[in-house]
């Protein structure tokens, strides 16, 4: 019987590839598809590459740690004020994302299949996750692999129904560099894709081994939600143009709409997407609360951690609730990109640098 | 072999204090079938025997009895050949005597020698009542602890196979017995099984699923059965193979194999017997069955009443003239039928099985048949209802349908709520749920398969 307390190749792998489909459908197209004006696959492997780049950085980071958490380990090294000088911009990334994620879902839900319910009201389902987190790792774990077996496959259907009414011209140019996205806010708003591995790293102890392991797990993940990814962003380009694509809030929605065969009992198959992603979306909020209660445990005593947990809860429910569009949610986004490439490739290797600087200092010490 | 006459001579008699034979009587007071009998002399001393009459075996008494001949019977004792004998003082032997002994002692002694003269009135091995057995060993366990016990060593005859006994009940005083197969049972769940049962503290215990809950009494929060019970001594002793610990109580015929994960519930024993491939078709068509039990009411509310644009129009427009003349919304008609089909489940249950039939008909055919006559619900709803409870009967297990038949309504909540959505909603509820309970140490939501490498 499996007892395991601690991330496995399979359970990364399961967490990662629900972490993409959570962000994927929603938020991220209609970001690549205004970013440029030349080839979309070319920012989407430009990403891909930085995103590997991003997890190597991490997987050293924390095969250095010796089987113990993240932020306990570089507090431990450079003590508690610098780590929390450190972590400030780690966990306001965290809390915005949970917020970002929330609202982007709850207004999608409102958008497409409940328009009449209040937005506070949709933005309830955060209960359900934080009771989740609260619950610890594993939990979250075994709920991604039951998800995984419902969710994935019903995401390939979808998208193979989606394969239907495309006309291929439309997505020309198929080959054209242009670096133009480089200059672009978008572009860099569409980072949130692609930091699963960040989250994976402040909810358990990690060794040389199982850094590698997590490594190669992220990567695997990325490979198999590549076509996911692509299809997202081809699937309404091909079908509406790139024009109209651009203009659209949920292109992939949109796309999900437009499907009608004879064959196909559902008829409305936006909705059956936005049902499925609920699955991710859970998940992956736990994670993302899980991950922040794990950073403040280690800087809160024990005693402040459960009514840290319960504002941090309320904090996100109210924050989400009270903004105030999907434009704004997008500016959001737009404007904490700094942040996040801050966290996707400075804070790896600042953190490095301290425990690196930490051991010399011991080494001399001993000396 | 023990020397009863020996046992006799060895009796203590304290003058001053209230003897054995006193005392006994004054604690059966008022007890119909508590029977004293003076059976003889021994070196001018008198020999009472001391038993409840509802629990000793005539046979084993005849011996004492047969010959009640006022005088000496100090050589029949000698050559006494019965069960072990022990000594035992009032609160020994009165518990003795509760549980079918008989109590030997003189008339002024304080102390009494305990005969094992129980008899246990119980049926013989018969064939399971509530597991039908399609294919596999037809027998199944009694109420008899040493009975079931035999049951289980005729399944698995090697030293390897273990067992404790307990008492639990500070009335009731039941044997339970826990089994485990050495070498495959894992150590700590044993140590912490075998903790939990000596820390119960109850009155009486009759049934497992009272042990089950008395074991379990720290987790309130459980819906779930943790643990599956089972008559048939076959599955016992493949759990036991598979590194499960088998609990029985004495006087139940049912028994317990923890640590039990959620999918332990859609096994049956036949799927080990039959090919492995038309046991995988069949373990698909039990989740498939629990997935349209669980959601296929709910689906019913969410398409008709909340996201009726999912589906295709020609289907909601059908499902609309079905519903034409209907006096109540989607939710209540819903809940209506599933209360009902819930009555004749429940009243099905109860009931004799020559009379249970009979309601089954007027139940399903009459009253469905009335009930949309009467433009109380749908056609579309009766089809929904009858789907739902065939469904419930496809699972294995007992306890694991009456939580599905609860569930159902939660998650028909969910979709009168928030549609389509709060279907999903419940769902991944009820995964978060599943995923952060422990049974026994084990996680709930787990796979059998132990993971590569490990030890």
């Amino acid at each position: 019987m499996d007892k395991s307390t601690k991330l496995g190749g399979y359970e990364s792998f399961v967490i990662h590839l629900l972490y993409f489909g959570s962000t994927a459908g929603f938020i991220y197209p209609s970001f690549l598809t205004r970013s440029t004006s030349g080839s979309f696959w070319i920012p989407l492997v430009f990403w891909c590459a930085a995103a590997i780049f991003g997890a190597w950085l991490y997987a050293r980071l924390l095969s250095r740690l010796q089987d113990r958490p993240l932020l306990t380990e570089l507090k431990r090294a450079v003590g508690p004020i610098p780590t929390s000088l450190l972590c400030l911009p780690l966990f306001v990334f965290l809390l915005g994302a949970l917020v970002v994620m929330l609202r982007s879902y709850a207004e999608i839900i409102s958008m497409t299949m409940l328009p009449t319910t209040p937005i506070a009201f949709l933005n309830g389902m955060i209960i359900a996750p934080a009771l989740l987190a609260s619950a610890g790792v594993m939990p979250i774990v075994r709920s991604a692999k039951v998800f995984v077996v419902f969710a994935v496959p019903l995401s390939v259907v979808l998208l193979m129904l989606g394969l239907s009414d495309l006309n291929w011209s439309l997505g020309i140019p198929w080959v054209r560099f242009n670096s133009d996205f480089i200059s672009n806010n978008q572009f860099y708003a569409g980072s949130c894709l692609w930091m699963g591995f960040v989250i994976t790293a402040l909810i358990q102890p990690y060794s040389q081994r199982s850094a590698r392991v997590a490594c190669r797990a992220y990567g695997l993940a990325l490979l198999c939600a590549l076509p996911l990814i692509a299809g997202y962003i081809y699937l309404p380009v091909l079908t509406f143009g790139r024009e109209l694509t651009s203009q659209l809030t949920v292109p992939f929605v949109s796309k999900m709409d437009s499907i009608y065969h004879y064959w196909v009992i559902v008829d409305n198959l936006g909705a059956i997407f936005v049902a499925t992603s609920m699955l991710y979306v859970l998940v992956v909020m736990a994670l993302k609360l899980h991950a922040l209660n794990e950073t403040m445990r280690t800087f809160l005593p024990p005693l402040g951690s459960k009514i840290a947990s319960t504002s941090l809860l309320l904090a996100v429910f109210i924050t989400a609730t009270f903004i105030p569009s999907w434009r704004d949610i997008e500016l959001v986004l737009m404007l904490t990109a700094g942040l996040r490439l801050y966290v996707m490739f400075v804070f790896p290797l600042l953190g490095m640098a301290f425990l690196h600087a930490a051991g010399r200092r011991m080494q001399e010490r001993a000396a | 072999m023990s020397d009863l006459l020996t046992f006799i001579y060895r009796l203590d008699e304290e003058p001053g204090t209230p003897s054995l034979y006193e005392q006994l009587n004054e604690a059966f007071n008022d007890s119909a079938d508590y029977i004293t009998e003076w059976i003889g002399n021994n070196e001018e001393t008198e020999l009472i025997l001391c038993y409840l009459r509802s629990l000793c075996s005539s046979v084993k008494l005849e011996y004492l009895l047969q010959s009640n001949e006022h005088g000496d019977i100090s050589a029949k004792l000698r050559d006494y050949r019965g069960n072990d004998l022990s000594e035992g003082d009032f609160e020994r032997c009165k518990k003795a005597i509760c549980q079918g002994s008989a109590v030997l002692c003189k008339r002024d002694s304080t102390e009494g020698i305990i005969l094992d003269l129980e008899y246990f009135h119980g049926r013989s091995v018969q064939s399971p009542v509530t597991e039908n057995v399609l294919q596999g060993p037809m027998n199944a366990f009694t109420e008899n602890l040493d009975v079931n016990t035999a049951l289980i060593r005729q399944q698995i005859r090697s030293s390897k196979l273990k067992l404790w006994e307990y008492r639990v009940g500070e009335e009731s005083h039941t044997r339970i017995g826990v089994y485990s197969y050495s070498g495959k049972t894992d150590e700590s769940m044993l140590a912490q099984l075998k903790e939990r049962i000596a820390g119960i503290r109850t009155e009486g215990l009759q049934d497992s699923g009272q042990l089950l809950r008395l074991l379990l009494s720290r987790n309130r929060m459980k819906l779930f059965p943790l643990a599956v019970s089972t008559e048939r001594p076959d599955r016992a002793s493949t759990e036991l193979l598979a590194g499960k610990a088998i609990i029985i109580v004495d006087g139940s015929p049912f028994a317990l194999s923890v640590p039990s994960i959620y999918t332990d519930f859609w096994h049956s024993p036949e799927d080990k017997y039959v090919n492995g491939n038309v046991a995988y078709f069949l373990l698909g068509l039990r989740f498939l069955a629990m997935l349209v039990n669980l959601f296929l009411p709910a689906l019913y509310v969410a398409l008709t009443s909340v996201n009726v644009d999912v589906n295709r129009l020609e289907i909601s427009l059908a499902a609309s003239a079905s519903r034409e003349g209907v006096p109540y919304p989607v939710f209540i008609e819903t809940l209506v039928m599933l209360i009902i089909i819930d009555f004749i489940t429940e009243a099905g249950l109860r009931l004799p099985k020559t009379i249970s039939s009979t309601v089954t008909m007027v139940g399903g055919v009459v009253l469905g048949q009335a009930i949309i006559q009467a433009n109380i619900v749908s056609h579309l709803l009766v089809i929904v209802t009858a789907a739902t409870a065939i469904t419930n009967f496809i699972v294995v297990d007992y306890q694991m349908g009456l939580v599905q038949r609860i569930l159902k309504y939660f998650i028909m909540i969910g979709a009168t709520v928030a549609g389509l959505l709060g279907v999903v909603f419940c769902f991944a509820c009820l995964v978060f749920y599943l995923s952060c309970l422990e049974s026994f140490g084990s996680p709930y939501l787990t796979s059998l398969r132990p993971k590569k490498g490990a030890s």
